[in-house]
This record gives C-alpha cells, sequence and structure tokens, in this order.
C-alpha cells in the first residue's frame, strides 16, 4: 500500500514536472499576441535589423487578415522597405494602410517621398495633397513636401502657393522651408546659356566656349592643345607645301580636334545644365525628407 | 501514461522551441529572427545572451552573410566570466567574421582584446587565426614568431603551417623598385615585375619617341617632329615608369588574393561553432 502511494506520487510529480516543462516550453515560443508580436519588429528596427523586421512582418501578414492589423503590417513592411533603399516595395507597402489607421499620415509622408524619389511627380503630389489633417505640424510639412514637388516639377506658381503658408512656426521646418524658398530663388536666378553662342565663341577661338559654359580649365586645355595643332600645321604648309603627307596628316589632326573642340563646347552648355538640375533637385529631395525624418523618428 | 504525456511534451518542446529545430532544418533566416526573440522576449543576459547571439551569428555565418554575423557578435559581451569554452567560441567566431567580412582590422582588434584577457594562454582556436590576420594586414614580420608560439604537436597547426607555406613573401614585388629601375633603363621596371612584352613595347615606343624627336630638332622641324617627339617620349617615360609600379602592385594583389582565397576556403569550414547539437 505504502509502495502504491509513493508511486501514485511520483506519478504525480512528474505530471507537475511535465506541466512546468510544456508551458516553460511555450513561454519561449514566437510571441502570441499581436502587441507582442509588433513590439517585437519595432525592437528589431531598433537593432538596424530592416531584413529581419521585414521578413517577420511578411509573415504576419500570412497569420492576420483584420484591417487594423493589416495597416500596421503594410506600415512595418513599407518603414524596412525604406530602410533597405527598396523604394518601390515600400512605396507599396505604405499606401496600402488605410486611412484609420494611425500610421497613415506618417506613410503617406514617406510614399510621397519616395514616389518623388522615383521621380513619379504627378503621383507623389496626388498622395500629399489626399492627406486630410486638422493637426497644424502635419498640414505644415504637408506644405513642404508639396512645396519641394512644385520645385521638381518647376511650377514656381503653385510654389508660391504653398510657400506662402511657410512661416516658421515649427522649428523641425525651419530649414526645410529656407531651403526651399532659397533653391526657388537659384532656380529663377539660373541664367541658361546660349550653345549657339559656345559653338560661336569656340568656332572664333578654341576653348573659349567651353570657357564660357563655366569650364575654365578645359577651355585653356584645349587652346593649347588646339593651338599646338595649328602651329604644326602651319610649319608643315610652310616648309613642305599643302600637297606634302605631313601637312595633310597634321591639317587633318588639327581639322579633327578643332571641329570635337566646338562640338565639345555645344555639349558643355547641355552638361552644365544638367549637372545644375541634378544639384538642386537632390537639394530639393534633401530638404522634403529631412523634415519627415525629424517628425517620425 | 506517464510516458505518453511526457512524449507529448517533449514533441510539443520540438515544435515551440523553434530556433534550434529551424536551425536543424536549415532555416537560417527564420532561426536567426527566433533567436533574436528569445533575447528579446526572456531579456536575456550574461552567458546565456552571449550564447543566443552566438547561435544568431551562426545562423548569418551559414548565410554567408558575414557582416551581419559581425554586427550580431559585436553586440556580445566579450568579458562575460562564465562560459570560458563559449567566450573561446565568440572570439573565434568574430574574428573569422572579421576576417572574411574584409575588417582585418576588427579581427586584429579583437585578437589583441583576447591577448589581454587570457595573456599568454591565448587559447588555441584564437591564436592559429593570428597568421591569417597578419597576411591581410601585411604584417609579414610578425607571422613566423606568430606560427613558432603555435603548439608544434597539434595536428591543426601543422596543417595550418603547411597551408601557410603557399604564402610566399618573396614573390611580392615593391612597386617603388620598378618605378626606379624604369627611371634608370625604359622598360626594365616592367621586366623586374615579370612583364617581359610590355618592358619590349614601352622601351620600342620611348626609343622611337625621342629618335623623332632628335630628327626634328636636327632638321628644323620644331612643331611638326621636335615637340611632338618629345613629348611623346617624356609621356611614355613617366608613364611607363608609373606603369611599371602598377604592375608590381597588380601582381602583388594577384597573389594576396590567391592567399586570402586560400584562408578563406579554410575559415569557412572552421566557422562553426557546433552550438546547435
Amino acid at each position: 500500500l505504502i509502495a502504491g502511494g509513493i508511486i501514485d506520487l511520483i506519478n504525480r510529480l512528474y505530471f507537475l514536472v511535465a506541466f512546468a516543462i510544456f508551458f516553460c516550453n511555450v513561454n519561449n515560443a514566437y510571441p502570441q499576441t499581436f502587441e507582442e508580436e509588433s513590439d517585437f519588429i519595432n525592437y528589431l528596427f531598433s537593432l538596424k535589423e530592416y531584413e529581419e523586421a521585414s521578413f517577420f512582418a511578411e509573415s504576419l501578414s500570412k497569420k492576420y487578415t483584420g484591417v487594423g492589423r493589416m495597416d500596421s503590417i503594410n506600415f512595418f513592411l513599407g518603414k524596412a522597405g525604406y530602410e533597405m533603399k527598396n523604394v518601390e516595395n515600400s512605396v507599396r507597402s505604405f499606401l496600402k494602410v488605410s486611412s484609420n489607421s494611425s500610421f497613415y499620415a506618417q506613410s503617406q509622408f514617406f510614399a510621397g517621398f519616395q514616389l518623388a524619389y522615383l521621380g513619379k511627380l504627378d503621383t507623389a503630389e496626388t498622395v500629399f495633397d489626399h492627406l486630410a489633417t486638422s493637426d497644424s505640424l502635419i498640414k505644415a510639412t504637408q506644405a513642404i513636401e508639396l512645396a519641394g514637388v512644385s520645385l521638381l516639377k518647376r511650377e514656381f506658381d503653385s510654389f508660391e502657393q504653398y510657400s506662402a503658408e511657410f512661416d516658421g512656426t515649427f522649428y523641425q521646418l525651419k530649414a526645410s522651408e529656407d531651403g526651399l524658398k532659397r533653391y526657388s530663388q537659384d532656380l529663377n536666378n539660373f541664367k541658361a546659356k546660349s550653345p549657339f553662342l559656345a559653338g560661336l565663341f569656340s568656332t572664333v577661338i578654341p576653348g573659349t566656349g567651353k570657357m564660357y559654359a563655366g569650364k575654365l580649365g578645359q577651355g585653356i586645355g584645349n587652346l593649347l592643345v588646339t593651338g599646338l595643332f595649328a602651329l604644326e600645321t602651319l610649319e608643315s604648309y610652310r616648309k613642305d607645301g599643302p600637297g606634302s603627307a605631313r601637312f595633310i596628316i597634321f591639317g587633318s589632326i588639327f581639322s579633327i580636334f578643332y571641329i570635337g573642340n566646338i562640338y565639345g563646347s555645344v555639349y558643355s552648355i547641355k552638361i552644365r545644365r544638367d549637372e545644375f538640375n541634378e544639384k538642386i533637385n537632390n537639394a530639393i529631395l534633401v530638404d522634403m525628407h529631412l523634415p519627415l525624418r525629424l517628425l517620425f523618428r | 501514461l506517464t510516458c505518453i504525456f511526457l512524449f507529448g511534451c517533449y514533441f510539443a518542446r520540438g515544435q515551440f522551441a523553434q530556433p534550434d529545430s529551424l536551425f536543424l532544418a536549415r532555416e537560417y533566416r527564420s532561426a536567426a529572427v527566433g533567436y533574436e526573440w528569445v533575447i528579446h522576449n526572456e531579456k536575456l543576459t550574461g552567458v546565456r545572451r552571449n550564447l543566443y547571439l552566438a547561435k544568431k551569428a551562426e545562423c548569418y555565418f551559414l548565410l554567408s552573410d558575414y557582416e551581419k554575423t559581425l554586427s550580431t557578435l559585436e553586440r556580445a559581451d566579450f568579458f562575460e566570466e562564465e562560459g570560458p569554452q563559449l567566450l573561446e567560441k565568440l572570439y573565434a567566431q568574430y574574428m573569422i567574421a572579421a576576417y572574411l567580412s574584409g575588417k582585418s582590422n576588427a579581427a586584429y582588434r579583437k585578437l589583441l582584446q583576447a591577448k589581454t584577457i587570457y595573456g599568454s594562454a591565448v587559447p588555441y582556436e584564437i591564436a592559429k587565426l593570428e597568421p591569417f590576420i597578419l597576411i591581410d594586414l601585411e604584417m609579414y614580420d610578425e607571422i613566423n614568431p606568430a606560427l613558432e608560439r603555435l603548439p608544434a604537436e597539434n595536428v591543426d597547426s601543422i596543417e595550418l603551417k603547411s597551408m601557410l607555406a603557399v604564402v610566399g613573401v618573396e614573390k611580392l614585388k615593391e612597386p617603388r623598385k620598378a618605378i626606379f629601375l624604369s627611371y634608370i633603363a625604359p622598360g626594365v621596371g616592367m621586366f623586374y615585375t615579370g612583364n617581359y612584352g610590355k618592358g619590349i613595347l614601352s622601351a620600342g615606343i620611348q626609343g622611337i619617341a625621342g629618335a623623332y624627336g632628335l630628327y626634328g630638332v636636327l632638321t628644323g622641324y620644331f612643331f611638326t617632329a621636335a615637340i611632338p617627339g618629345v613629348g611623346l617620349f617624356y609621356t611614355f617615360y613617366v608613364g611607363g615608369a608609373r606603369y611599371a609600379g602598377q604592375l608590381a602592385e597588380k601582381r602583388n594583389e594577384v597573389l594576396k588574393n590567391k592567399w586570402k582565397a586560400s584562408i578563406a576556403s579554410h575559415l569557412l569550414g572552421r566557422g562553426s561553432t557546433n552550438l546547435h547539437q
């Protein structure tokens, strides 16, 4: 009887130990609630493990179907894509976040900015424009983003309209407001140079077209090289006459350099314009990006 | 019944304790996230945190993502006194990952840290990595002393020494010497780097250009012969010397890459920590 009692006690103890092991292991498993899962994704973001955050969020998208949770998941996917510079996927996920979500404004801003970065300016404008909000800081940010898109599209009237809302109230936006106004002035003050004049200058004096385009060093270099070939051609002409092989060779080299220099001068005007536009577009995008990084860190 | 129930519980454990199961199923990305979850959820500290970080790092190592292996191990506590064997593995894993991700400086810093902690008794698993790091950092003079410090009777160290024998520092060429030789006699610097064809071509071009320049001076063709001849000679003389230096560097780079590839394949086979078994 005593032995049976002991065996029974041991069995009960087994059960207790087994239950303890079972629940401990359940507790060790992946998170069970959506809040825990969201918290874990945010923790991965804090570690800058964006690929893992995206991977985990992707697995959650197969697990949940509710609108609220899907909004959060899409926001996480968008954010991970943005951090990994996977722009297309990021925009797609951000745009799936519904207007009821607390992540809506942030998602729209980041989607719109990335669309602007991709050069899809009309879509970016629509995204920013549709963002309905009563929050004054969000409204001021919206004005900056719309003003930035207007500048990228070189629509100065629209820019004037949006920049009229710049009042410097929010310190987070002040630098961007000032920057965009400055770029607008730079764009207006930029004097487009004439490719015809550049070509003409180089025709008269080789290299001067490049100097006119703002490439002083290249212009001097071209002047010296073409000048040397001109002297060589002249020497061949004087010493050996126009029918000599020497004159034909050096004359041909001179002609190639001379004509190439004219073409290069014309083309350098286009290069100058493209460089200016690229520089200013990058600066505009930086000033569109800055408020988003400050507001939604 | 007890046995059946316990089996059920342990079976359930197999299902729920996912990271190790995922690792064994070679689902390394999922396993890495799983290990991170355990670190986060259980707020692990000390030796257990180190263990899970090492397990996670191994997932990345097996995915050939050495940058992430390194960034994961950087979160470990290398001064943790408990679990000395794990610490050894962490040091070795860190140094291998740093080496393979092209950060031999970081590997060397970790080696110096290990030397500070272990003193003269640096574990073999760590010490044997020193020659490889020294090769990558081009600290050739220190390779032999490092090899001599390794235990002679260890089979692995014999293998290591024979593998390192392929590294022939004497085969490297000095770029400055190649440049100097080219200035003394055109083309000779290229011969020194083993590029005989290029040396002959360079000397030939310089000879013709120089002769053309001289012809221009003698015949009075200053613009069409003297200036182009001298100009071409000067360009090929200076350019040829520089090119000889570049050829020496290129040759050295090829040799070093060959050594590195041989070392990397050796280390890849040694990077596993066997923590999951």
